[in-house]
């Protein structure tokens, strides 16, 4: 009895709090153990082991001049590609940087290569013009851009954000005429990478002077360049465009030949940086791009008048030239046109030296002009015999060349091809009896004539400037002087140009 | 005496008998019985940027969860781009620790992206709308400067003031990545159907994309995270309790410290304040640069 009254005891005391779980609580929780990710135990690539390049000394005198463009707004300083420049410098390449581009033709005169980086203003026409005959007369152009550069936003107060160009338009219609295309959009690898899925490593590489010892390249983000010359790098089968998300072939580099030069576009400016450049080969690459630039010296053509020289320069009066004070003072004027400093240029009769020269000389205006235009190639030997160089002098018809600009048919390069490039045409000129038809100037009679005809031998390049009498020497040099060969129609390494009859200072 | 008189007194349950062992074995089983907590679902609203701020009120509500016996589980009500790599770690732990208590589950309202999905990625059960965003797994961050020395700054070493050279903050940014990745997979197991590729490209999922690529576990709402919560934590007839309140955030509100930058009008920005490493979506940040 007491137990059935317990028992009914304890169901009175826990039925209350049996039913408040039953009403409540369903089913016994559902909870899971978790585990933390495992920081410690992951592994972090490490930078590739750069191959380290001994610092040179640079030449005492530079042999070349490398012009850096900073007059497009360039998304991009000197001082971040320090270690590049030395390079350049060490190889006997001088710096020389654009900060404005009222005649970026006439810098180019006297430049080896012309480099833009990330530029993110304009070329104008007449840039473009430039650098295109620069390159075609043998000029290196170095077209990088970067899609970390690409673009300065500018913040307008009405408007929000504006955007200008970008540095791969830019540098797209720079490249236009030589067939290259930097892609907008930037390379990715998602699985083999230095780092980060934007550092992407190339280590196929063709056989190029540029990819000399090279093993191994990294791309801190750059975009794809493509074009129908060298590719230089190309990289594995995980690499994607972002322009597409779609794995392939790509490469940071184009190398297309044009006319005696050669154009290089790359995709990535961040590879030559302070801070990358001693990433895995990147700083061969570079030192292979320094020896690129600077090497071989550009042979100058009579289209880099005056900016033919760098160094020392004889002055060299034969036939008819008196030295006297005249003549002094048409040598001052070289020396001003040339941009010599002093002690470059020396005055004699006598060819002892090896060095660059001017020869300063008359023709008989009895010549018949096509004579003359003879005599300036045998100018060189024997006449004048006082001036014979040693060397014999074969090279001035090879040597006579179109200037203009080629359309691009007629330009047909094969990729790494090494063609000749320019057509002789010395039939422009007319010669009919004692007078000479030049174009745009019409006939001139022989006495009319000024002659400049630019002359590379092995060692050395002679200029010859010659008129009829020693008088309109002096005068056509005066007058180059001051209009440089404005007005000259230039063929080639030869140019025949309107002289007046006088030694008379011209009016410009 | 009548036969109903003597059934009275021959019963074993008198009155006093009754009170004895029914009535008030009754009443005190009431009132233990009332003391057993009546369930409640705790809901969380993350609607902010997870930074020092708004992860401290979280980790307190996380915490206020934990301890609670009337809290059965937790429902996370997101709307977030993620924040700064610490405070969003600090977020994860707490979550994790909760949930080998108590069943916690997401609810993703309009975002729920980079940092944002890595707390996510650490609950049991994950809600969204169709039109939410949800993914965005990285790191994303602002190299430190170059090093340079000033005039009337002084330091012992040529990274006491940048911290670390700008390749070890690259490397420390894979090494970060590399970890939410982790974190993703412990927490979707198998229910993810992306590669690790295809994860780390940081893409920005609809619910409906992130359902097929089991980043999330349903579309649902609110209500819907709350029922599946109690379900999960075996309850029924429970309530629903914002934590704010539970943990007494209340008069504990702190003033919020800017987190993203603002601009000279006053207008907050998309773009942390502070450079550093974030867990964070930045949408728009390519327009501005």
């Amino acid at each position: 009895m007491t137990r059935s009254k317990l028992f009914t005891a304890l169901i009175c005391l826990l039925l209350p709090g049996l039913l408040t779980i039953g009403w409540f609580y369903s089913n016994v929780p559902n909870t899971q153990s978790s585990n933390l990710p495992d920081y410690p135990t992951i592994d972090i690539p490490q930078p590739p082991v750069s191959t380290l390049i001994p610092r040179a000394t640079p030449p005492a005198v530079p042999s070349t001049t490398i012009l850096f463009d900073m007059s497009h707004s360039n998304m991009a300083t000197l001082s971040e590609i320090d270690p590049f420049i030395r390079f350049i410098e060490a190889k006997g390449g001088e710096i020389r940087v654009t900060e404005n581009e009222f005649d970026l033709a006439q810098l180019l005169k006297s430049a080896n290569a012309y480099v833009t980086l990330a530029p993110i203003q304009g070329f104008s026409g007449a840039d473009i013009t430039a650098i295109k005959e620069f390159v075609y007369r043998g000029g290196k152009l170095i077209v990088s851009a970067d899609p970390t550069r690409n673009v300065m936003s500018t913040e307008n107060p009405t408007t929000g954000y504006a955007r200008g160009f970008t540095s791969v338009e830019v540098s797209n219609i720079l490249l236009e005429p030589f067939d290259i295309s930097i892609a907008d959009d930037y390379l990715y690898d998602m699985s083999s990478n230095e780092g980060n899925f934007r550092n992407v490593i190339f280590k196929e590489f063709e056989d190029n002077d540029l990819t000399q010892d090279i093993n191994q390249l990294v791309i801190y983000g750059g975009h794809s360049v493509t074009s129908n010359g060298n590719s230089l790098a190309t990289n594995n089968e995980t690499t994607f465009s972002s322009a597409t998300d779609q794995s392939g072939k790509f490469s940071p580099f184009a190398l297309v030949k044009y006319g005696q030069g050669s154009v290089l576009a790359i995709g990535d400016f961040s590879l030559l940086t302070s801070q990358y450049i001693y990433s895995a080969d990147n700083q061969v690459f570079a030192n292979n791009l320094a020896d690129f630039i600077t090497q071989p010296l550009r042979s100058k053509t009579l289209a880099d008048f005056p900016r033919l020289f760098s160094g020392k320069i004889l002055i060299q009066p034969v036939k008819k030239m008196d030295v006297d004070g005249e003549f002094l003072t048409v040598v001052s004027k070289l020396e001003s046109l040339l941009d010599a400093r002093e002690g470059d240029l020396t005055i004699s009769r006598e060819d002892k030296s090896s060095v660059d020269r001017i020869i300063l000389s008359t023709f008989d205006s009895k010549d018949n002009p096509e004579d003359i235009i003879k005599a300036l190639k045998l100018n060189l030997k024997p006449e004048p015999v006082e001036t014979a160089s040693s060397t014999p002098v074969s090279t001035l018809k090879a040597t006579l060349e179109t200037t203009r600009t080629p359309l691009p048919e007629e330009t047909v390069e094969e990729p790494g091809g090494n063609e000749e490039f320019a057509t002789e045409v010395p039939t422009e000129l007319k010669v009919s009896g004692s007078e000479i038809e030049v174009p745009g100037m019409g006939r001139l009679a022989s006495s009319e004539l000024g002659l400049v005809g630019l002359v590379h031998e092995k060692d050395r390049t002679t200029l010859i400037i010659m008129a009829e009498t020693p008088e309109k020497t002096r005068g056509f040099v005066k007058e180059i002087a001051l209009n440089q060969l404005t007005g000259c129609f230039v063929f080639g390494n030869v140019a025949a140009c309107k002289v007046t009859g006088s030694d008379l200072e011209p009016k410009g | 005496m009548t036969i109903e008189q003597q059934e009275i007194k021959h019963s074993p349950w008198s009155l006093s008998q009754v009170s004895l062992w029914i009535l008030i074995p009754l009443v005190l089983g009431i009132l233990i019985s009332l003391l057993i907590p009546r369930p409640a679902v705790g809901v969380i609203y993350l609607s902010d940027a997870i930074y020092y701020y708004s992860a401290h009120d979280i980790i307190q509500q996380l915490t206020a969860a934990r301890n609670s016996a009337e809290i059965r589980a937790v429902v996370i009500v997101m709307n977030s781009p993620g924040g700064t790599v610490t405070d969003t770690e600090s977020v994860y732990r707490e979550i994790i620790a909760l949930k080998q208590q108590k069943p916690v589950v997401t609810v993703i309202e309009g975002m729920a992206a980079s940092g944002g999905y890595y707390a996510a990625s650490a609950t049991d059960y994950i809600f969204a709308k169709a039109s939410s965003e949800i993914g965005n797994i990285g790191v994303i961050g602002t190299q430190p400067d170059k090093p340079a020395v000033y005039e009337d700054i002084y330091s012992t070493g040529p990274y006491k003031i940048w911290g670390m050279p700008r390749d070890s903050f690259s490397r420390e940014l894979e090494m970060l990545k590399q970890g939410f990745l982790q974190a993703v997979k412990l927490g979707r197991g198998d229910r993810l159907k992306l590669s690790d590729e295809t994860i780390l490209r940081g893409e920005i999922y609809s619910g409906g994309d992130a359902l097929r690529a089991g980043l999330i576990d349903a579309l649902g709402s609110q209500s819907e995270a709350e029922a599946k919560a109690a379900q999960m934590a075996g309850i029924r007839h429970y309530t629903v309790k914002d934590m704010f309140d539970v943990a007494g955030l209340k008069e504990t509100v702190v003033a919020p410290m800017g987190f993203f930058r603002k601009d000279s009008d006053g207008n907050i920005s998309s773009y942390p304040a502070k450079a550093g490493l974030y867990l964070l979506y930045i949408p728009g940040l390519g327009d501005n640069q």
